[in-house]
């Protein structure tokens, strides 16, 4: 099954974020939701899978319900 | 058979018809790659490969060695290929591919290694001749390889990288033998056609003497 990767750019449009936001967030540590590690690197920019993209924006969306009033 | 297949005849000059070893130890054979893995390729540490990047490109090479047991699956071939490549074990990995089979060579490296890299490369020094180099390593690093040519990638690998020996699966004319000749560094490999296993021979005695 080929596989279909994704940049920053990308990651961040698919989660609604803005890519300076994904920037800044990408280089934080310790981050309670971490952006999880790059399936691969084309060159030296990162590159993630569609599943681990979803996944990230499901705990986004998941945290976001648990600290509803 | 044609003369461009017979690479300048300088397999009557340095044939070899099984196994060759140079004076520093680097050991090459003749080799298919269905056969069972030379003990001595488990001496790399570090692989770089340029195997056929599909079936077509693959039944060429059997015919340029002289052979008619063609393949018929690009699959079977391909998992054989990262098979040695875990039987290998190296420290780093370096396969050429081109877009065809791109995706999946990457998920076959990501398979064996944490950290997986490709970078755009090109053949023959022409933008137009579009290939990938996927690299496969348990350490991620930031080379500047992105868009060079696969020779000078090569040429920088075998300079730049840390081994002590570098593995070919797919030797060819042994680009990546003479580039760690070059650079006083051990090589192993193998290569299914003897006459084009000759020409690194030549190439290395000649220089040599």
């Amino acid at each position: 099954m080929p596989i279909q990767l994704y940049g920053q750019t990308e990651f961040a449009r698919m989660i609604g974020w803005k890519p300076s936001k994904f920037t800044a967030y990408w280089g934080k540590k310790n981050l309670r939701i971490p952006i999880p590690e790059p399936y691969a690197y084309v060159g030296n920019r990162p590159a993630w899978t569609m599943e681990q993209i979803e996944g990230f924006k499901k705990r986004l969306e998941a945290k976001s319900n648990d600290e509803a009033p | 058979m044609l003369a461009e297949w017979n690479y300048g005849d300088a397999y009557l000059r340095y044939p070899i018809s099984d196994e060759y070893t140079f004076p520093d130890g680097s050991r090459i054979k003749v080799h298919n790659i269905f056969d069972p893995l030379p003990g001595f390729m488990k001496e790399a540490d570090l692989i770089f490969s340029d195997p056929p990047w599909n079936l077509g490109n693959l039944n060429t090479f059997y015919t340029k060695a002289g052979r008619t047991d063609y393949q018929d699956s690009f699959e079977v071939f391909y998992k054989r290929l990262f098979e040695c490549v875990r039987e290998i074990s190296p420290k780093t990995c370096y396969i050429e591919v081109g877009k065809e089979y791109l995706s999946e060579f990457i998920q076959e490296m990501k398979s064996i290694f944490k950290y997986v890299t490709f970078y755009n490369s090109s053949y023959y020094h022409k933008k137009e001749n579009i290939c990938y180099i996927i690299r496969g390593s348990s350490k991620r690093q930031r080379l500047p390889l992105d868009y060079m040519d696969e020779e000078d990638i090569i040429e920088w690998i075998c300079a730049n990288e840390d081994y002590t020996c570098i593995g070919d699966l797919c030797m060819g004319r042994g680009l990546v033998g003479w580039n760690a000749y070059k650079n006083g560094k051990k090589f192993v490999g193998t290569e299914l056609n003897h006459k084009r296993l000759s020409v690194l021979i030549e190439k290395i005695m000649t220089d040599r003497s």
